[in-house]
């Protein structure tokens, strides 16, 4: 399983009222971010893996792991897919 | 000949003196002392182009005022140095009002509408946000109504409450371009401060809504609809969240432009410029 994040390095991004909205100069697109993609965001900094970030995010929420594992893990996909978030082997 | 100023970029018109009179009162607040500076471009307008003539800078062909305006629009988005966003955009005493959207989502009527409620004109076509200081730009375009809006505009309004707004010039069958010097009016403030974005989006109802619309989704459609963000993708980011951030954003949901606008006027309005407005 490999680790979340961090973003690409031609990623930017912004907080405008409590949402974040991502900006991939290498591409010119541009994505406001919901309430989960933003949770995953603030927590893809390259150290932790997918469990880690389920599991903070279901603490978070109050949820387990397996009912909130698929939504992250879709997140994480999109992202990585997005080129916004980069995929890193776990060491 | 007349000489225009296109975002700093010189280019002249050369065309028959009633076609020159008539480019002058459209495109007056761009137009340069003739000979101000070599231009780049030389727009001829109703003559074919000719083997013998004398070497020079570009010339570009065009058969009519509408292929001009056609033709400078593309040549002002190529050279914009500013970020450029697909949109029409009025102005009140308080700031621009940018409505973002792509071709064919009624930006040109729903901003002839605003104009004709008492908004001032910047632009049907771009919204310009300087990157030193996120105001916005004049915009070298009059307005572009085909006839359809012409009727959408014209015909739901009652007493027009300007009769200079919508004349009877048409520069085609097919479409009508408006004078920016009336337009314009008497703008304390030619580089406002962008006040709303308001993303137009028509509804099959005759309600009218005006929702907020969050920042972020603006930013991110601001970005979406720009021409030129790849020129300068981290200053347009930048300058697009810079610009939000002082805005307030909303959708406005809508059918009937007229009635759109003068909501528009009532919500967001401040002080227009007009002597007198109809009630809504």
């Amino acid at each position: 399983m490999g680790l979340v994040g961090p973003p690409a390095p031609d990623v930017s991004w912004q907080e405008l009222d409590g949402r974040i909205v991502v900006f991939n100069a290498a591409t010119g697109r541009a994505a406001a971010l919901n309430e989960t993609a933003a949770a995953v965001w603030q927590l893809a900094d390259g150290q932790r893996t997918e469990s880690d970030v389920i599991d903070a995010l279901g603490a978070a929420y109050g949820m387990s792991a397996d009912a909130i594992g698929p939504d992250v893990r879709s997140v994480i996909d999109q992202l990585r897919t997005e080129g916004l978030l980069l995929a890193v082997p776990s060491p | 000949m007349i000489q225009l100023d296109i975002f700093g970029t010189a280019v002249t018109v050369a065309a028959p003196d009633a076609t020159l009179t008539e480019v002058h009162r459209l495109w007056q607040p761009f137009v340069r002392p003739a000979n101000d500076r070599p231009p780049a471009v030389t727009f001829q307008v109703g003559r074919a182009a000719d083997p013998t003539d004398p070497a020079g800078p570009a010339v570009v062909h065009v058969d009519s005022i509408v292929e001009l305006a056609t033709a400078l629009n593309r040549f002002a988005l190529s050279v914009c140095p500013y970020l450029a966003i697909h949109a029409g955009v009025v102005r009140s005493s308080e700031g621009a009002i940018a409505f973002p959207a792509q071709s064919g989502a009624g930006k040109s009527t729903l901003t002839a509408a605003c104009v004709r409620a008492g908004f001032g004109y910047i632009s049907d076509e771009a919204l310009c946000l300087s990157y030193d200081d996120n105001r916005v730009e004049p915009y070298p375009r009059p307005l572009a109504l085909s006839a359809w809006s012409i009727r959408a505009v014209g015909g739901a309004a009652g007493k027009a409450e300007h009769d200079d707004v919508f004349g009877e010039r048409l520069h085609s069958p097919e479409e009508f371009l408006q004078h920016q010097a009336e337009l314009t009016r008497t703008a304390a403030d030619q580089r406002p401060m962008l006040r709303h974005v308001v993303v137009p989006e028509r509804a099959t109802t005759s309600e009218i809504h005006l929702e907020p619309l969050h920042r972020a989704d603006a930013v991110a459609l601001l970005l979406r609809l720009s021409f030129n963000h790849f020129k300068r993708p981290l200053d347009a980011f930048a300058v697009t969240v810079a610009a939000v951030r002082v805005a307030q954003t909303w959708v406005l949901r809508y059918d009937n432009p007229v009635e759109a606008a003068l909501v528009l006027r009532r919500e967001l309005g401040g002080l227009l410029f007009v002597d007198e407005v109809s009630d809504v």
